[in-house]
């Protein structure tokens, strides 16, 4: 076990490259433009004028995968960082001040959990009108109870740290004690969960997207795709398996990532989903 | 607010769709009320009273009726369904797209009412035949005096309505009369006006008298709109609707199916089905699977056409094409810059490839037309030509109009399929002139409200179904904003002409002005495309008027596809509630009365304020409930009456705490739409969600467990490697995409489950296994995780150096206490299971507690959202609530503990 730790980490980090290095391909250069309709070219299997087969409008799937990936990463990154600007600083406030302030941030946080997530999100995102902002809105709302929890538990014993009494002896407030002392000590911590929220982002999009909650056409979207080749499964069963694909292994590297660098950080940190 | 009249657009929409519904109906029964007054007094005020008294029933005071009414209805739902035998009948399944909001043809404008009932439940006096020729009904026959403007219908005696009640000449006054009176919600009034009077002559004999003539009368009586309805029903038939025809409505499960029973009184020759099933497929993929795998007979309006070269290679399916009456146009807002330039709508027609739309975005499923009319109406004049496709004079027309670098603009589409797809392709055809287009898909009522409703659109894309409605573009308010005076004197011809050929020729220049204008872009008329099983005959195969004719229609040889009569349905209600008290009293036997009472102290402040959560979430929502509810034409004062009707006039707080009493009391209030208890509805879902939600859970907790300690058991070897390597698999595979996966090999490929919808526990079996997969892959990992933390734990080393093997120490001391993360996490994935389901719920189009949620928010329908939530979450308390007991007996040490 010992050696596959370091291996999930190498491909992990090998594949979120590899997925990003595409991301950023696709912003210049696709294979054909993702949004060229040519309906005498459309459903052809895959071939090597079009790796990935075209699709019912005879787009190049390939191009479109390509080109859906930014979508995709950034309503997930968003999400991720709406979670990570609301719940870190409220995470150390809750961390700094127990008691009842403590207790109120605390309990609206598990109160969040209490709702179910993604039938939540679908529900925001219907409500505000299909959008990928919305989406990623509605996707970062619970991302902030998630790093809230990380901050203020890890940070609940850094408190109790002998260098934390000094400075508050010294007469250093909370938040600049949080910020100085508090939250350096949490980064690894904070980049292991923002790897893992990245890759739950990733899948919960595609399926808001799945359900038209996302993007909207003409931009491309894995999930949209999906959505699209459920009744081409018969005859083209490529356009369902490619965009798919590109969700699975996207949500695969980060979440191997996540893995791996949390096992890098503390080896003996249980595995809490 | 000024709204526009609704009448003569209806949209083939699904049952998100124009929700004018029954308390519409209250407050148009009011009208009619009013206006017929003399006639039927007594009568109608009894219905009136009666819905008022249903509504006021909802506030009900008694507390002890209340509890002991809901608790009834909840448990009394949910045991209901126990397995109920078929009998031997002839029956055949029919699949459509859309479910309607109520099955009142004569109120709103929802298509999918006619869909269901015309000439199935309701009857006119005259009817339309497949190819569109109008035929006696409940009328022999007519005639008409010669200036045209009284005619005289002579009725078949000895017809009766459903519930008995007699049909004669006075039900026809009343019918009439309710479209025409003051306060009609009827979609198709302004059509009806010139009826002034209705002479009850004998009876079996009326006389229409009219203010002007209308050569088409029988034709428009043919309608649905125009169906008689009995005044003892007149007010419930949104929901319990009575109708001369030779069906009558035998149960309706919301968001499902619903089923007609063959009349035995009927009065006219009887059809050969002795039960329909209407099921609602709104989904083109769900539609598709449908078809395959044989769980409906026939989907006459199928909804996906680009399958349809794979059908048509099936021998068991047989495929026609027909004509609808929908004509799909591209909108522009005539009324404002830069569509209220002709050159810039006319620079749009000619940008437009219209076969190539039909191509791309139906699947050359569509005819070209070329004005506002139906290529198989009585005085089609072609006009695809007007405009060809050319790209140099689009580009022309706009320079000229001033725009020489193009222009931007946002189309604003409902989301139906025809529009997304047809958006694609117009979005790259209007590039290529310059014309750069933004798309936002906007939920349907959101797009009433905004686009047809406020008109705040440029461009929109929408499905007029109407036959024969091109009066809309003589209305001064209507959506897209034309408004010329050489159409309405036109318009005034075609209503003044008494013989057909003058009527037929200003109906052709009526349709060449409307193309001449350049109106609107009018991209395709659709196709009616039908697929049914090669035994099923007598179907429509095209559609003068959105209808399922079902009274001709039969299947031969095999046997019709399954019921989803709630048959292999367990009491789950009484089991749960029997379940929760063995729970407390275990809880309170192991862990003592004190830990238990605190326990359920702490969650029940959690629900509580979840609960204010939900309720302030919602009032925060853009969309007044009772608007959407009134559709387009009410006037303000009817929405603030519907607004009363429904509670929600008062205060915030005061309509919070209302919301928790009934609550607390089990009521959990009527839905807006469905007109029917939330805690009805609920149930309903409860019965699909969650037998799917456990049988996911125990697949995922019998396939993760020997994964798991497998893995531990060989740790650090090839199989664990290879076993990690599947659960990170599991992990990342979306759960929806594995569902499609599993379609395509079970249900498509080697048809051993069904591929969609709900048909007993087997429609189950697929659905919970993609739920599973991913749930089965984290606890594994959860579980092999634990199971090394406890192997380092000092009394398995002790009972390890005691000589105790690895297997026999991992099984006896190890896997016990590796329980406690494993419970963990299966606490967290109980609630996802039974809510997070939404998406595979979408994939199986089963009817489950997630879609009804889905599908509540884009009515906004609140209080069906707020019920389904908080159900939820009290689900998710719940299962806490489990896991805290399930802690303190595994591990004492958390008894004293504070707080899960």
């Amino acid at each position: 076990m010992a050696r596959l730790r370091p291996l999930s980490l190498k491909i992990g980090l090998g594949l979120t490259l590899t997925v990003c290095a595409i991301t950023l391909l696709a912003l210049i250069w696709t294979p054909a433009d993702p949004l060229a309709q040519d309906l005498s070219q459309r459903l052809l299997a895959p071939s090597l004028a079009h790796p990935f087969g075209t699709d019912a409008l005879g787009r190049d799937v390939l191009s479109l995968v390509m080109a859906a990936a930014a979508n995709s990463l950034w309503v997930a990154g968003s999400a991720v960082a709406l979670g990570l600007f609301l719940g870190v600083p409220l995470g150390l406030w809750a961390a700094g001040r127990s008691g009842w302030r403590d207790d109120v941030v605390m309990r609206g946080g598990d109160l969040i959990f209490a709702f179910p997530s993604l039938l939540t999100a679908v529900m925001l995102a219907a409500a505000t009108g299909p959008s990928a902002f919305n989406a990623a809105l509605a996707l970062g709302v619970f991302n902030i109870p998630v790093f809230m929890r990380v901050v203020r538990g890890a940070g609940r014993g850094l408190w109790q740290r002998d260098y934390v009494t000094a400075s508050r002896a010294a007469g250093r407030g909370t938040v600049a004690i949080s910020i100085q002392h508090i939250l350096p000590h949490l980064l690894g911590l904070l980049a292991v969960q923002a790897a893992v929220q990245f890759s739950v982002g990733v899948a919960a999009e595609a399926g808001l997207s799945y359900l038209g909650l996302a993007a909207q056409p003409p931009a491309p979207s894995w999930g949209r795709m999906l959505a699209e080749s459920q009744t081409l499964i018969g005859t083209a069963p490529w356009l369902a398996i490619f965009p798919g694909l590109a969700i699975f292994v996207t949500v695969l590297a980060l979440s191997l990532t996540g893995d791996g660098l949390r096992d890098r950080l503390d080896p003996r940190l249980k595995r809490e989903v | 607010m000024h709204n526009p009249p609704l009448a003569h657009l209806r949209f083939a929409i699904n049952n998100q769709d124009y929700t004018s519904i029954n308390i519409l109906s209250i407050d148009a029964k009011k009208g009619i009320l009013h206006a017929l007054n003399r006639a039927y007094t007594s009568k109608i005020y009894t219905t009136n009273q009666s819905s008022k008294v249903r509504l006021a029933f909802f506030n009900a005071k008694s507390g002890v009726v209340r509890v002991a009414k809901a608790l009834v209805a909840v448990l009394a739902l949910m045991v209901a369904p126990v397995a109920v035998a078929d009998a031997p009948q002839s029956r055949i399944v029919v699949g459509v797209p859309l479910e309607p909001p109520h099955l009142d043809p004569t109120t709103g404008a929802a298509a999918a009412v006619d869909e269901i009932v015309y000439a199935n439940v309701f009857e006119g006096l005259t009817r339309l035949t497949p190819n569109g020729t109008v035929a006696p009904a409940l009328a022999e026959s007519w005639s008409a005096s010669p200036d045209g403007l009284s005619w005289t219908f002579r009725l078949h005696p000895d017809v009766k309505f459903s519930d008995g009640s007699p049909f004669n000449a006075a039900t026809v006054r009343f019918s009439l009369m309710c479209i025409v009176a003051d306060g009609s919600t009827n979609a198709q009034k302004a059509l009806f006006a010139p009826i002034h009077a209705v002479d009850v002559v004998d009876d079996h004999t009326v006389t229409i008298h009219l203010s002007r003539p209308m050569a088409n009368l029988p034709y428009l009586l043919a309608w649905g709109d125009a169906a008689m309805v009995s005044p003892a029903s007149a007010a419930t038939n949104g929901t319990a609707p009575v109708g001369t025809g030779p069906y009558r409505l035998a149960r309706w499960q919301r968001g499902g199916e619903l089923e007609l029973a063959r009349r035995e009184d009927y009065w006219g020759r009887a059809p050969r089905t002795d039960r329909v099933v209407f099921r609602f497929i709104g989904d083109p993929a769900a539609a598709f699977a449908a078809i395959r795998a044989g769980d409906v007979d026939a989907f006459p309006n199928y909804p996906a056409p680009e399958t349809v070269g794979e059908l048509k290679r099936n021998p068991a399916l047989r495929v026609t094409q027909g004509l609808s009456e929908g004509k799909v146009i591209m909108a522009m807002n005539n009324a404002r810059a830069p569509f209220n330039d002709i050159r810039v709508r006319r620079a749009l027609s000619y940008a437009i490839d219209h076969q190539n739309i039909i191509d791309g975005a139906m699947f050359g499923f569509g005819q070209p037309i070329g004005s506002h009319y139906s290529r198989q109406a009585d005085g089609y004049v072609d006009l695809t030509a007007v405009y060809p496709h050319d790209v140099e004079k689009a580009r022309q027309l706009l320079t000229d109009a001033g725009y020489p670098n193009g222009l931007d603009v946002t189309l604003r589409i409902p989301p139906r399929p025809y529009a997304t797809r047809s958006a694609e392709v117009l979005v790259s055809q209007l590039a290529q002139v310059g014309v750069r287009v933004k798309v936002e898909t906007l939920e349907w009522a959101q797009w009433l409200d905004q686009v047809f409703g406020r008109k705040q659109f440029d461009l929109t894309i929408v499905e007029h179904v109407e036959p024969m409605d091109y009066d809309i573009y003589g209305r001064k308010d209507y959506y897209f904003g034309y408004d010329s005076a050489a159409f309405d004197a036109l318009l005034a011809q075609v209503n003044a002409a008494t013989d057909e050929a003058t009527r037929s020729a200003r109906l052709g220049d009526l349709q060449r002005l409307i193309a001449d204008d350049a109106v609107n872009v009018f991209l395709f008329q659709s196709s009616r495309v039908s697929v049914a099983k090669t035994g099923v005959h007598g179907l429509w195969i095209n559609a003068p008027i959105a209808a399922n004719d079902m009274t001709g229609v039969w299947l031969d040889g095999a046997s019709s596809a399954a019921s989803t009569s709630a048959s292999n349905r367990l009491p789950w209600g009484w089991l749960g509630f029997a379940a929760l008290i063995a729970l407390l009293a275990f809880s309170t036997y192991r862990l003592g009365a004190a830990w238990t009472a605190k326990k359920l102290f702490g969650h029940a402040l959690t629900l509580l304020a979840a609960s204010v959560v939900i309720f302030g979430l919602l009032q925060v929502l853009p969309g007044d409930p009772a608007a959407y509810m009134m559709g387009l034409n009410a006037s303000p004062e009817a929405i603030a009456t519907l607004r009363e009707q429904l509670g929600l006039d008062g205060g915030v707080v005061v309509r919070y705490f209302a919301w928790i009493g009934g609550l607390l009391g089990g009521d959990f209030g009527t839905s807006y739409t469905y007109q029917t208890p939330v805690s009805d509805l609920i149930a309903e879902r409860l019965a699909v969600s969650l037998p799917l939600a456990i049988a996911a859970l125990v697949l995922s907790v019998v396939v993760a467990i020997p994964i798991g300690v497998l893995a531990a058991r060989h740790r650090g070897k090839l199989l664990d490697g290879g076993l990690i390597a599947v659960m990170q698999t599991g992990i990342a595979i979306p759960n929806f995409w594995l569902g499609l996966l599993l379609i395509l090999l079970f249900a498509v490929t080697l048809g051993w489950f069904p591929a969609g919808g709900y048909s007993g526990w087997t429609s189950l079996i697929l659905p919970a296994l993609a739920l599973a997969a991913p749930q089965a892959a984290i606890l594994a990992r959860v579980l092999r995780t634990a199971l090394l933390d406890t192997m380092n734990d000092d009394y398995v080393r002790t009972a390890r150096a005691k000589g105790l093997s690895r297997n026999a120490a991992l099984m006896r001391h190890a896997l016990p206490n590796a329980w406690i993360p494993v419970l963990t996490v299966l606490g967290l994935q109980a609630p996802f299971l039974l809510a997070g389901g939404v998406v595979i719920e979408n994939v199986f189009s089963l009817p489950g507690l997630g879609r009804l949620a889905f599908q509540a928010v884009s009515q906004r329908d609140l209080i069906v959202v707020q019920g389904v939530v908080m159900v939820l979450v009290a689900v998710v308390v719940l299962v806490s609530l489990i896991v805290d007991i399930a802690y303190a007996v595994a591990d004492p040490r958390q008894r004293s503990g504070g707080r899960s």
